[in-house]
């Protein structure tokens, strides 16, 4: 129960040492590496478009062609390891057919405090959640509507 | 304490809501079933360790699912945030519930963390993978990894929740329950 428990709660850090961990390998490997830790917005990102896409059933290729991206870069977008450009974003939403590219964006981004957002009380006070997630749960309560 | 009273009083809120939705078959259309009681459904991507949010505003009725998980995985959100809807909606009033890793086994109800999350999940489970409807599949080996896999297809859930569920099935069924 415990050690369940824990391997939920890693935090992201912890990964990223570990990711660090293998880059390091690779250069004593000799291999090609990626030098920085992958932005969290653009993980968030390539998570969502991945989801999606299996949702389709497309592959990687299809996607890429729909895209007019090599599939290796559909790859790193989708891993976070690739930045993409506001043009991109609007055509990865139009071929993963969503009605809105807001559905991609990380709420993170979305979730940029709004002035008048209302400070909601939450239901479940025994789930932690950090000052940020606190923020996005307001605003997203004070944007949504029918 | 494993609430199994209160698990399936929440199963037999969830099958009768089916019957009046007129749900049948599978997979099982959470969708369709959150329209059909008015609660808007929003899709955004949310950070990964949280799946789902339930709350009313205005008078309207809104599950919030994360955008960045797995189709089944949403699926099992959906279906969760509906039973709060369902079975939690005078308590939740005036507050927005929010739903961290929603735990498809059983430790968090052995563990009797929270009533309602378990409420809410039996609930789920009912919607999503009727008894009913696996009964006319047969005894099934919860240990046959492949048997498990295809019924998730079947009936659009996670492998592990779908273990899980014939896991309960069998527990209740020798419990006489």
């Amino acid at each position: 129960m415990r050690s369940t428990h824990a391997s939920t709660c890693v935090p992201h850090t912890h990964v990223w040492t570990l990711t660090l961990l293998g880059e390091v390998a690779k250069i004593l490997e000799g291999k090609p590496v990626q030098t920085m830790a992958n932005d969290p917005i653009y993980v968030a990102f390539g998570r969502a478009v991945a989801a999606r896409r299996k949702e389709l059933a497309l592959t990687q290729a299809d996607l890429a062609s729909r895209v007019g991206l090599s599939r290796g870069s559909v790859a790193h977008v989708e891993r976070g390891s690739q930045k993409v450009l506001l043009h991109q974003v609007v055509k990865f939403a139009a071929a993963l057919e969503l009605p809105s590219a807001r559905m991609l964006i990380p709420s993170m981004v979305v979730a940029e405090p709004v002035a008048h957002a209302e400070r909601v009380e939450l239901a479940n006070s025994k789930e932690r959640l950090t000052a940020d997630q606190r923020r996005l749960i307001d605003t997203l309560y004070g944007s949504v509507s029918r | 304490m494993s609430y199994l009273r209160q698990r399936l009083a929440a199963e037999d809120q969830a099958k009768a809501l089916a019957r009046r939705l007129k749900v049948k078959g599978r997979p099982v259309d959470v969708v369709q079933i959150a329209e059909m009681l008015g609660i808007n459904i929003q899709v955004v991507p949310l950070d990964d360790e949280l799946s789902g949010m339930a709350f009313t505003k205005s008078g309207s009725k809104f599950i919030i699912v994360n955008a960045a998980h797995h189709m089944n995985r949403r699926r099992f959100t959906i279906s969760h945030e509906i039973a709060h809807h369902v079975l939690h909606s005078e308590e939740l009033s005036g507050k927005v519930h929010v739903d961290k890793t929603i735990f498809a086994r059983n430790s968090r109800s052995t563990t009797g963390e929270d009533l309602f999350e378990v409420e809410a999940n039996a609930f789920a489970a009912e919607l999503l993978m009727p008894r009913n409807e696996l009964r006319k599949v047969g005894q099934i080996d919860v240990n046959d990894d492949d048997r498990v896999a295809q019924l998730a297809r079947e009936f659009r859930v996670s492998s592990a929740a779908m273990a899980v569920r014939i896991e309960n099935l069998v527990h209740r069924n020798s419990n006489g329950a």
